[in-house]
């Protein structure tokens, strides 16, 4: 049976995939006049991926759960601070695209309840930050 | 006590939730009544988030009617357990329905029997860990439906940017700016009243924590005081 800390934690990561969408928003806000449209298309179609995700973790409540996934969750956790400060940052369309892949990649990784997807992910995510 | 009965006057839900979404998602812009926006699901899920708040409710009616206080009794025994399960892409889960039918049982126990208010500390110390679990998950299930609605309004920014870059009309803009404004702004005042009893709640948890800390000094001048402070609390948040 899940615990009232696993619903806490999907709360937690729908939160985090919200400020990524958010973010991502606030990138093609202020840049959609600059951008082509190729571009606009692929961050557009990226941020509706990070909404849907961050939408069904407002819903997987203690679902969320897998064996051993406390250890993979805190992996995300101690994560989620740098890549929030990342996205706010962003400058470069090709960053952008880069990191919200890989965000993508991790939501997957969570929801199929795999742990070597989980940490690969991070790591490409971290690769896209310093990039 | 009214601040968990008043969920019943919150006319926004995951129902209203469902049919909003439904139409802001799909992006063809076709009429709201070419959708299959199915949302029996969502509607039986609030009715069983709205048992979840009476259960608490008559928990803390139950506790105040042992402590004496008669001035505010809405007792509305619940008929019928709370089950797991799924409905459409919500779900009550195991915990959830152990927990909340634990507290539905000591409520109407409590209210059918002759307990006296001696048996108060008994009962803060057997169920002070349920008690905080159920409030816990209340407050997920509104931190959950409120962050919900904020996706919303960042899909609403989303199409308001790309139809605003695809047209150089001014007449199409403003039309663009007003509807997203307007959703925008009521979405926002959902939202708040959704913060408002995450807040109310948080004290009302907190009260709780006070009543057990407390639990062999129930008649402390501080612990009154501390009390009454919870209570304007809540009369501040929700009259702000």
């Amino acid at each position: 049976m899940g615990t009232v800390n696993d619903a806490a934690f999907a709360n937690k990561l729908g939160h985090f995939y919200q400020n990524m969408a958010d973010g991502m928003g606030q990138f093609i806000h202020t840049q959609i006049g600059t951008l082509p449209k190729d571009k606009v298309t692929s961050l557009t179609d990226q941020q509706n991926q990070l909404i849907n995700y961050a939408n069904m973790f407002f819903t997987l409540s203690d679902r969320i759960a897998f064996e051993e996934s406390e250890t993979y969750f805190k992996g995300i956790s101690d994560a989620t601070d740098d890549i929030d400060k990342a996205v706010k940052e962003i400058k470069d369309v090709n960053k952008a695209i880069n990191i919200a892949a890989g965000l993508i990649t991790l939501a997957a990784a969570i929801v199929t309840e795999n742990g070597s997807g989980i940490v690969s992910s991070l790591q490409t995510i971290a690769g896209a930050i310093k990039s | 006590m009214q601040t968990l009965e008043n969920d019943h006057q919150i006319d926004y839900k995951y129902a209203d939730y469902c049919w909003d979404s439904c139409y802001l998602f799909n992006t063809s812009g076709r009429q709201l009544a070419d959708f299959d926006c199915n949302c029996g699901q969502d509607e039986k899920y609030d009715s069983i988030v709205r048992k979840e708040y009476d259960v608490l409710s008559d928990y803390f009616t139950a506790l105040g009617k042992l402590a004496g206080a008669g001035s505010y009794f809405n007792f509305a025994p619940i008929g019928d357990a709370i089950q797991e399960g799924t409905y459409g892409n919500l779900t009550v889960t195991a915990n959830e329905a152990k927990v909340v039918n634990a507290l539905a049982t000591v409520a109407t126990d409590l209210f059918t029997t002759r307990y006296k208010s001696k048996k108060i500390k008994e009962i803060l110390e057997k169920y002070h860990d349920t008690v905080a679990i159920a409030m816990e998950i209340m407050q997920l299930h509104i931190d959950n439906l409120k962050s919900r609605i904020g996706l919303m309004r960042t899909k609403l920014q989303q199409r308001g940017d790309l139809l605003m870059a695809g047209t150089s009309a001014d007449g199409e803009k403003w039309g663009i700016v007003y509807t997203y404004k307007q959703k925008y702004k009521e979405l926002g005042r959902v939202m708040a009243t959704y913060d408002k009893r995450y807040q109310s709640l948080e004290k009302i948890k907190q009260g709780h924590q006070a009543l057990f800390e407390n639990v062999n000094d129930l008649h402390s001048e501080g612990l009154k005081k501390k009390i009454l402070g919870f209570a304007y609390d809540i009369i501040y948040i929700n009259n702000h």
